[in-house]
């Protein structure tokens, strides 16, 4: 197995003095789904803004298939760019009000010219076409194209930004909370689409959220984050064992009860 | 009801934009058709009253005063338009770049414009013009400091609160570059404000080129410019009012027109204030 994605020892410290990170060792396979569960302020978000070099880490190493990133200047990191996407957890905010649907759908492959996903060889120079695939391939139909982000709901919103994020057929897609702002119902239909998505395109995922359910439903390995750590960290089989973290099992009777 | 009364502000508002477009043709065009050659002295024939050879009359050295007030709507209103345009390549770009760096360069260039906005508009207009000396040049510069930075402002501040939504963190993991990001994302953002406020703006700039030229420290003499032939009418005043009547009304339309346009323009962009 190839690590796509991995990250050791990482440290952060806000100028506040506040330490949301206090070394966190990570790697994610290619295939695979990692979940990351934990309560508000444990410390998630900050991983994964860190992850996506969108902070400046104060120590530890990331390596993006073997590339350090940790290394690179913001110029270097910019063509790799590709390689990782992320959905965030409001996706009212992450479309641009101001762009249609298609433009939003279609930055990165138009910051990308010359990379050619494997499901979109054929319409690859036909922009329209691309991006028509791209809302199939979510769910979403294709007259919204020429819309603009305030004409869709949270959960068609949240569609686009998954849409755009597997558009470039990345490495890895670091999701924080993606479903935390929309109802329960739209919350299930995400989860499933994110899962098969991942059976079919064969991406590796890093899913980052409070809901150990939605956690346990996608994840293959989950890491339990307290105060800025791992406390525990097991196979998704291992769950309901007895030799979990007692904070973990605090979560686990949490959900159950 | 409701048709009736959308159909009737679309006309209005379509109204107004073809009179906007026939205002400015007739600027442009106007000088090509003059009666007489504005510059062309006649003291045999000065100051005399509006007749059909001379539209508007004559001023106080026997020009034509319908041939200035063509010719020197060029002279004002094609100021103003590239005074606005300085201001905006100025202001515009300077702005982006403080909101969106940030930080402590954000925070001495917000310093800078402060102690420019500390004065009024007109007040620095006159000193650097009356520093400079007078001529068309100079005025230019002079409106041009006195106005850039509230554009400036206008669009940090902006970029500012764009800046921190998650659309812009998501172009970062796009790939995309600052460029690519201040010109696909937060441009269009800013051109709607930016736009009303310039709108606005013109009819202030157009009433200080006239003022700082009213007051000699503009256009000079021979040039047919509106705020200098009111100057040049005062002596007038009582024997020929319409020497200086009909600039101002010339003036008066101009600065009509830029509100009227700049209110339906911010009603439409849905901008506060």
């Amino acid at each position: 197995m190839t690590n796509v994605l991995m990250a050791r020892n990482i440290r952060k410290t806000y100028v506040s003095g506040h330490q949301a990170i206090n070394g966190v060792s990570i790697s994610i396979q290619k295939g695979e789904c990692v979940g990351i569960v934990g309560e508000s302020g444990s410390g998630k978000s900050t991983l994964a803004r860190c992850l996506l070099m969108l902070e400046k880490l104060d120590e530890g190493e990331i390596f993006l298939h073997d590339q350090p990133l940790h290394l690179m200047t913001k110029r270097e990191i910019r063509k790799i760019r590709h390689r990782m996407q992320a959905v965030f957890q409001h996706p009212a905010s992450a479309l641009n009000p101001k762009r249609k649907i298609i433009d939003s759908t279609m930055e990165v492959l138009d910051t990308y010219p010359n990379i050619t996903p494997v499901y979109l060889q054929d319409v690859r120079d036909h922009r329209e076409l691309c991006a028509k695939r791209l809302l199939e391939m979510v769910g979403i139909e294709s007259r919204y194209l020429y819309c603009y982000p305030h004409e869709l709901s949270g959960g068609q919103k949240q569609r686009i930004v998954i849409a755009r994020a597997i558009s470039i057929q990345p490495s890895v897609i670091i999701f924080d909370e993606p479903t935390a702002s929309l109802d329960v119902y739209t919350q299930g239909q995400i989860l499933t689409l994110l899962k098969e998505l991942q059976e079919q395109l064969e991406l590796s995922y890093l899913f980052i959220s409070h809901d150990l359910p939605a956690v346990y439903f996608l994840s293959e390995r989950i890491f339990v984050m307290k105060e800025g750590i791992f406390v525990d960290s097991f196979k998704k089989d291992d769950l309901f064992s007895q030799h979990r973290h007692p904070y973990t099992k605090k979560l686990v009777n949490l959900f159950e009860g | 009801m409701k048709i009736i009364k959308q159909t009737y502000q679309m006309n209005s508002q379509s109204l107004l934009f073809i009179l906007v477009f026939a205002y400015f043709l007739a600027i442009v065009i106007a000088p090509l058709f003059t009666p007489h050659d504005p510059l062309q002295i006649n003291m045999n024939e000065r100051l005399l009253k509006p007749s059909e050879e001379h539209l508007f009359g004559t001023d106080h050295l026997g020009r034509d005063l319908f041939s200035r007030i063509l010719t020197g709507g060029q002279v004002t209103v094609g100021t103003g338009l590239l005074v606005l345009i300085i201001v905006l390549l100025v202001g515009v770009p300077l702005g982006m770049v403080s909101g969106f760096i940030g930080g402590r360069f954000d925070r001495y260039f917000m310093r800078i414009i402060d102690s420019f906005m500390a004065f009024p508009d007109f007040i620095i207009a006159i000193v650097l013009s009356g520093i400079l000396g007078p001529s068309m040049l100079n005025l230019i510069f002079a409106i041009v400091v006195a106005k850039w930075g509230s554009y400036a402002r206008l669009v940090r501040s902006t970029v500012l609160s764009e800046k921190e939504k998650d659309y812009v963190l998501m172009a970062v993991v796009n790939g995309l570059s600052a460029f690519q990001i201040i010109r696909k994302h937060l441009l269009p953002h800013v051109m709607g404000n930016v736009l009303v406020l310039a709108t606005l703006d013109f009819g202030k700039i157009i009433l200080m080129i006239a003022s700082l030229s009213y007051i000699g420290l503009g256009a000079q003499p021979p040039t047919p410019e509106w705020g200098a032939m009111l100057n040049e009418s005062t002596p007038y005043v009582q024997s020929s009012p319409h020497l200086m009547i009909i600039p101002g009304i010339a003036i008066m339309c101009t600065v009509l027109i830029s509100n009227l346009v700049g209110d339906v323009l911010r009603d439409r962009f849905d901008v506060k204030g």
